[in-house]
């Protein structure tokens, strides 16, 4: 199965990012990669984590997720916004331009978040996050990237250079 | 100067992270590493550039990409960051969230694995916090990482 992303929103507070990593912790997963920050939004002010954890098949992932929808963030405050994400794993030449190659190949397509995995033989890897199936996006930007001969690593693949 | 997180939010649609980066890109600027969440129809950007000196006139690029519609990138700024090398073992960051206690985080980014199969990850702060952020990372044993630039 294809890399997800856990993408949590709060309305944030200090000390938010310790009690999400106490979670994924506590579920005995590592943190594959992590990209967060603070934003403004209509509702207010609100941090998000977008994070890939290992090993994340549906069982482990529903779990997280069930926790993290659990997890008490302090008095008076909502609890998170807890989404899964579904990734194409892509490998850019590591020169300046690739990525935006990347996504203007991906077009009309929502990019719902981005999370660097790191260089590895000379290639930045990338995850692009879109929403599940059913919508169609993740299939979409998959043959747009394939057609623009973007570099996609397929999870076999990437075990495979893992090893 | 330490390094510099790039942080901005953009009031969305689907097609401005392509502006953004290719007008980064026209400027010759060089992403290190990225990342980017939706919530609501805004997006959230942090980038790491490398180098990052000239990070105003890299702020000043992406404040002022025409995103059509009359909009522009919004609450453009950028903060120093620490760099972290964490050993890739569950609990590594947590460690250091919890080390750093009442300081904010602004922002997190994973960047690259460094020798050691450590992850290096990128934590920006305000100003003001910084050195007390770098002082209990230290006391907790957080390896802090010397970024050197590219020539």
């Amino acid at each position: 199965m294809p890399h997800q992303v856990v993408k949590l929103t709060v309305h944030g507070s200090v000390g938010d990012l310790a009690k999400i990593t106490a979670v994924v912790l506590d579920k005995e997963l590592n943190i594959l990669a992590i990209g967060g920050g603070e934003g403004v939004t209509p509702s207010g002010e609100v941090g998000v984590i977008s994070m890939i954890v290992e090993p994340d098949g549906a069982a482990k992932t529903t779990e997280l997720v069930d926790a993290l929808q659990e997890l008490d963030l302090g008095t008076g405050r909502p609890q998170a916004h807890v989404e899964v994400l579904r990734v194409i794993h892509i490998a850019l030449a590591n020169e300046r331009g690739e990525l935006n190659r990347a996504v203007t190949a991906v077009g009309d397509v929502n990019i719902r978040g981005i999370v660097s995995l790191g260089d590895l033989l000379g290639e930045s890897h990338v995850a692009l996050a879109f929403s599940p199936p059913p919508a169609p996006d993740v299939n979409t930007a998959h043959q747009r990237l394939e057609t623009a001969r973007i570099k996609i690593v397929e999870y076999e693949e990437e075990h495979e250079q893992a090893q | 100067m330490p390094h510099q997180v790039v942080k901005s939010s953009v009031r969305g649609s689907v097609g401005d992270l392509a502006r953004i980066t290719a007008a980064l890109e026209a400027r010759g600027y060089n992403i290190l590493a990225i990342s980017a969440s939706e919530v609501n129809h805004v997006g959230m950007l942090a980038i790491v550039f490398d180098p990052d000196e000239d990070v105003d006139a890299i702020a000043d690029t992406i404040r002022n990409v025409d995103l059509g519609g009359g909009r522009t990138p919004e609450d453009v700024d950028h903060v120093p960051d620490i760099h972290i090398l964490l050993p890739n073992t569950p609990g590594q960051l947590r460690q250091a969230a919890e080390a750093l206690g009442d300081i904010n985080i602004e922002t997190v980014v994973t960047i690259d694995k460094q020798q050691g199969n450590k992850a290096r990850v990128s934590l920006g702060f305000q100003q003001s916090d910084l050195a007390e952020a770098e002082r209990r990372l230290r006391a907790a044993s957080i390896q802090i990482h010397r970024h050197h630039h590219q020539a």
